[in-house]
């Protein structure tokens, strides 16, 4: 004990000054525990998990929620927060009126009441725009949930309303800049992702059925959430239209006469009409067309996010495709079918639709419409309805199996009765393969093999055999070889072939000298082949074993699954045979009678 | 050509068609031409002076230098009612009418107005008080006129302001360009800037899960007995914990009730066997009633121990010099020691590292509550539908928003709780003769 310094206390500094308990804060901030509660919703302000809990919390070991000492002094900072004294005081004040049974001071001081907004903390948690749309899931979701809530809950009206409306203008905006990548049908509901300016945005939309009260939620903590998310999803709403040069608030492009109904006023049935989503919205200008060769910007973003050009261009030609893909398809929907989620598919995907104009405002156009291309209907045709021939009947299914796939699917497979194929997730990650064998009918159903029908767009399969080539490359092993093998041979006899040729033309004559050509993708292939071994020589001497062993697995699965293929080729062989034989004797025996 | 064709047709029947005039003889050729309306004509011919002034006979052309094939779909046309109105009208002023100037009277001149100051006769007290309710009445009304302004400032609010105005033009290429973006986030108009730790996200955990493709609607067989299999060692793990706390809390303390026979064995104890008993009590009163006391030390007892302290200690200290000097023969030794050491360690950060990671995708300890997963959404293979219209929900997608926000440490997992009021019941106690005393009042704490 040399230093004649004061004593160190215990927990002055380092973790234990770090951290200030639930109880602490609210001492300092003077504001109850409700109030503490949405002031750090809104705020964003989080419990923290100390690394020693002991020490955090000077000794005591019990498990109490704390906070960071500075996120509390930030909190100080924040004019919210004079708001709520001001509230907390008002609301004394007619607790006290209420007391003596002086109601109209009561009704007075409500109506005076202080409120806050929250527009200055959009800005503050979200510096930029892309943070705000890198956060959109939840926001999304909630609203979207808010958005179905009755008037028998505690949540207000107007937030309800607020919900409503916002996604509504969202979805608005998704259709206009035809932004849906993936859609699902969940029992827990739907999912939709859209890309967003470069963002994906994915949420969930519950099933419109009879709403059931929530099991162990507080209702007051979702609803300072939401009043957080309205607020935020309204200014992204107002920016995302704008880009768009669309008006906002949204108003349709058609301005007809409103037609009047007894129930409803103009501008509430005008409300209505907007959240049909079957109008296209009003733009102050139209857009500008994008520059058909952008191929600088296309190796900026693919070299940005670090990718392959051509896998860049590839995608990018599949989500224009999807883009287009219902472009003079006209939908008509059935009254059993829910209407929202498949008009939002159907309109963000190009197509037009409509429905029954007595079962909600919004419809363009009756069911006896000769133009229509497809009518969705989801129960056992009726007797009695007229049946037009110049629409395919579908079930539901087929819009959002479509979307998945990226081109259209065959109808035949969903008409009305048939029995469906599966709704497969699009989110599902691509399992690794090991080259196994896969049956023919799980390939058409996960849109990898070209369809044999004629009502298959017969783009999408084409582009996908692509990709299984370049995984193949990839692999470089075993599959290398035999390609390599594959495309030598195929020089080979190109080079037979064409002296042949050319002395049936002409043998005497000068021919210009060819320029030897560099097989590329045979050098690229021997390469990557070269690197895959210069890799396998790294694997460390006890995982050496394994690794052979995988090897092993590999080749042994590959071999398996081309006896089967061709197994399965013999087979539907002999049973297209067998098909030929047993019509031939038909038809002998038509012949003899 | 056929244009030209066209005109020349209808030039024919306005010769034909021409009506007679009055008493003129049809028959001569004089009033064949008076009679004839000719303008037709003129207008034909007029029209084909005019075409050859500007770029000669639109018949003789192609219809390539004359038309333009449309490649293009037809653009949109933009709504009727976003077409620009026109500027309004400026309002009219009502009170200066150029119609009604004269009313107003002659500019030049004015009618003498004489202006009579009628002196305030009341007494300084009332004029006071009327003063005071005048400064009142205005500062009323300034009052009620800020609440005005105020409202409908408020209501011009009405539209959201757009809060990345500012960062618009750098905005879509934003990943070129980190450092602009870094000094936006820095900058902060006057406000207390928000500390840049709180931008780092509470989990990693995305904000919207992606469904388990087994909980589609109509879901692949593979992808659904996945899902069930899933569902299943949830149940398992269950019931394992439930077994273990069973083991641990109530095997382990087992409350028997007693049975017949331990009753009639309680009852019955000590009349049977009593005279066992009686033995016991004898070997027990036979026994050592006093703690012996050990004999004290003698003094050479003493000096003894003492001289084999000190040999002992001489003894240990011998070896511990040997060992010491004999360290410098363990280099070897101590550098592979040392390296086990570093090896070791490094191993445990390791492992550390490799826990910690695992970990960022459970909820952190926030609070009291522990976070409780919601029950797995699976619908039974025979509650599958085998269509849209049919389809039974699972979960509840609040619940599921709710724990979401627990589980990626936005918010703690809490309980809820009620507070019971219980009210305090008064209890009297009942008087009896011998101990008579005012009524007493308990309450429940005080029994």
């Amino acid at each position: 004990m040399t230093g004649s310094g004061k004593m160190k206390k215990k927990y002055a500094s380092g973790e234990a000054s770090w951290y200030m308990t639930r109880k602490q804060a609210l001492d300092k901030l003077q504001v109850n525990l409700r109030d503490f509660r949405r002031l750090c919703i809104l705020k964003g302000i989080y419990p923290r998990e100390p690394v020693k809990r002991t020490r955090a919390q000077k000794g005591s070991t019990e498990k109490k929620t704390l906070y960071y000492k500075k996120d509390i002094q930030f909190l100080l900072h924040e004019p919210l927060i004079w708001k709520m004294w001001d509230m907390k005081s008002r609301h004394k004040k007619i607790q006290k009126s209420k007391g003596k049974r002086d109601f109209d001071s009561v009704k007075r001081l409500h109506a005076g009441r202080p409120k806050y907004d929250l527009d200055h903390l959009i800005k503050e948690r979200y510096p930029t725009f892309s943070d705000a749309l890198n956060d959109l899931d939840d926001p999304l979701s909630l609203c979207s949930l808010f958005a179905i809530m009755p008037a028998i809950t505690k949540i207000s009206d107007a937030i309800v309303a607020d919900c409503r409306r916002l996604t509504v203008e969202f979805m608005h905006y998704v259709i206009e800049a035809r932004a849906l990548r993936k859609a699902f049908i969940s029992i827990k509901g739907y999912y939709f992702q859209a890309e967003v300016q470069g963002c994906v945005v994915t949420w969930v939309v519950p099933h419109h059925f009879v709403y059931t009260r929530p099991e162990n939620v507080d209702m007051k903590v979702m609803s300072i959430f939401s009043e957080f998310y309205t607020t935020l999803l309204g200014f992204i709403n107002y920016r995302l239209y704008h880009t768009l040069n669309l008006i906002y608030p949204p108003k349709l492009a058609l301005t007809g006469a409103t037609p009047s109904d007894g129930c409803l006023s103009t501008a509430e049935l005008e409300a209505e009409r907007v959240a049909a989503l079957n109008t296209p919205l009003g733009r102050l200008r139209l857009p500008e067309q994008p520059e058909a060769d952008d191929e600088a910007e296309l190796a900026l973003m693919a070299a940005a996010v670090g990718d392959d050009l051509e896998e860049a261009r590839r995608r990018r030609q599949r989500t224009r495709r999807l883009q287009r893909l219902f472009d003079g398809c006209r939908f008509f929907i059935g009254r059993e079918v829910p209407r929202e989620p498949f008009v939002f598919v159907i309109r963000a995907l190009g197509g037009t639709c409509s429905w029954d104009a007595t079962c909600a405002p919004g419809a363009t156009y009756s069911e006896a419409d000769e133009t229509i291309t497809h009518q969705l209907i989801d129960r056992p045709v009726p007797e009695a309805s007229k049946k037009y021939t110049s629409r395919y009947y579908v079930q539901p299914q087929w819009v959002f199996d479509s979307l998945n796939l990226g081109a259209l699917r065959p109808v035949q497979l969903y008409f009305p009765g048939v029995e469906l194929p599966a709704h497969l997730s699009p989110f599902k990650e691509e399992e690794v393969t090991w080259g196994e064998y896969v049956p023919p009918d799980k390939l058409k159903l996960l849109g990898q093999l070209q369809e044999t029908e004629p009502a298959g767009d017969g783009e999408a399969p084409d582009e996908s055999e692509d990709e299984g080539e370049e995984e193949e490359e990839d692999d470089a092993s075993e599959e290398a070889v035999e390609e390599d093998e594959d495309s030598g041979d195929d020089e080979q006899e190109e080079m037979e072939d064409e002296p042949s040729e050319q002395s049936a033309k002409a043998k005497m004559r000068v021919t210009p000298g060819k320029i030897e050509q560099v097989n590329d993708k045979k050098e690229k292939i021997k390469e990557s082949k070269e690197d895959f071994w210069m890799r396998a020589r790294m694997i460390k001497k006890k995982d050496k074993h394994k690794f052979y062993k995988l090897l092993k697995r590999k080749k042994m699965m590959q071999e398996e699954a081309r006896l089967l293929t061709k197994k399965r080729q013999v087979v539907e062989k002999e049973m297209m045979e067998k098909k030929k034989l047993q019509k031939r004797q038909q038809k002998k025996a038509l012949a003899q009678s | 050509m056929g244009l030209c064709q066209n005109t020349v047709k209808r030039f024919s029947t306005a010769i034909m068609g021409a009506k007679s005039k009055g008493r003129m003889p049809r028959h001569k050729k004089k009033s064949w031409k008076k009679q004839v309306n000719i303008s037709e004509v003129e207008e034909y011919l007029d029209d084909v002076r005019l075409q050859e002034r500007f770029g000669g006979l639109v018949a003789d052309k192609e219809s390539s230098d004359m038309f333009i094939v449309d490649s293009k779909p037809e653009v949109l046309k933009p709504d009727v009612s976003l077409q620009q109105r026109r500027p309004r009208k400026p309002k009219v002023d009502q009170d200066n009418l150029r119609c009604f100037q004269n009313l107003k009277g002659l500019p030049g001149a004015k009618v003498p107005v004489k202006t009579r100051v009628i002196k305030d006769k009341r007494p300084a007290f009332v004029k006071a008080k009327t003063k005071k309710k005048k400064t009142k009445n205005a500062i009323n009304a300034l009052h009620i006129h800020d609440a005005v302004q105020k409202k409908e400032a408020t209501e011009k609010k009405q539209l959201p302001k757009d809060p990345w105005a500012d960062d618009q033009d750098s905005d879509v290429d934003d990943w070129t360009e980190v450092g602009a973006t870094h000094l936006r986030r820095l900058r902060m108009d006057g406000r207390v800037r928000r500390p840049l730790y709180m931008r780092v996200k509470t989990s990693l955990l995305p904000a919207v899960e992606t469904p388990h493709a087994g909980q589609s609607y109509h879901p692949e067989a593979g992808d659904h007995a996945a899902l069930l299999e899933k569902a299943v060692q949830v149940e398992h793990r269950k019931e394992a914990d439930f077994q273990r706390w069973e083991r641990q809390t109530t095997a382990k303390f087992p409350s028997v009730r007693p049975t017949e026979s331990d009753w009639v064995k309680e009852m019955s104890g000590g009349l049977q066997d009593d005279h066992d008993e009686k033995g016991d009590d004898e070997k027990s009163a036979t026994g050592p009633l006093v703690r012996r006391v050990p004999k004290p030390k003698t003094k050479q007892q003493r000096r003894k121990m003492r001289e084999r302290k000190v040999t002992e200690r001489h003894r240990l200290a011998a070896i511990d010099t040997r060992r010491t000097e004999n360290e410098v023969f363990r280099v070897r030794t101590l550098a592979r020691e040392l390296r086990e050491q570093a090896a070791r360690t490094a191993e445990r950060q390791q492992r550390r590292a490799v826990r910690r990671s695992a970990r960022a995708e459970q909820p952190l300890t926030l609070g009291r509550h522990r976070y409780e997963a919601a029950p797995l959404e699976v619908s039974l293979s025979d509650e599958l539908p085998g269509s849209l219209r049919n389809v039974r929900t699972e979960g509840d997608l609040l619940q599921e928003r709710f724990k979401s926000l627990q589980r990626r440490n936005v918010i703690e997992p809490r309980v809820r709780t009620t507070q019971k009021k219980q009210l305090k019941r008064k209890r009297f106690d009942r008087i009896t003769g011998s101990e008579r005393e005012p009524n007493k009042l308990k309450t429940e704490r005080n029994l």
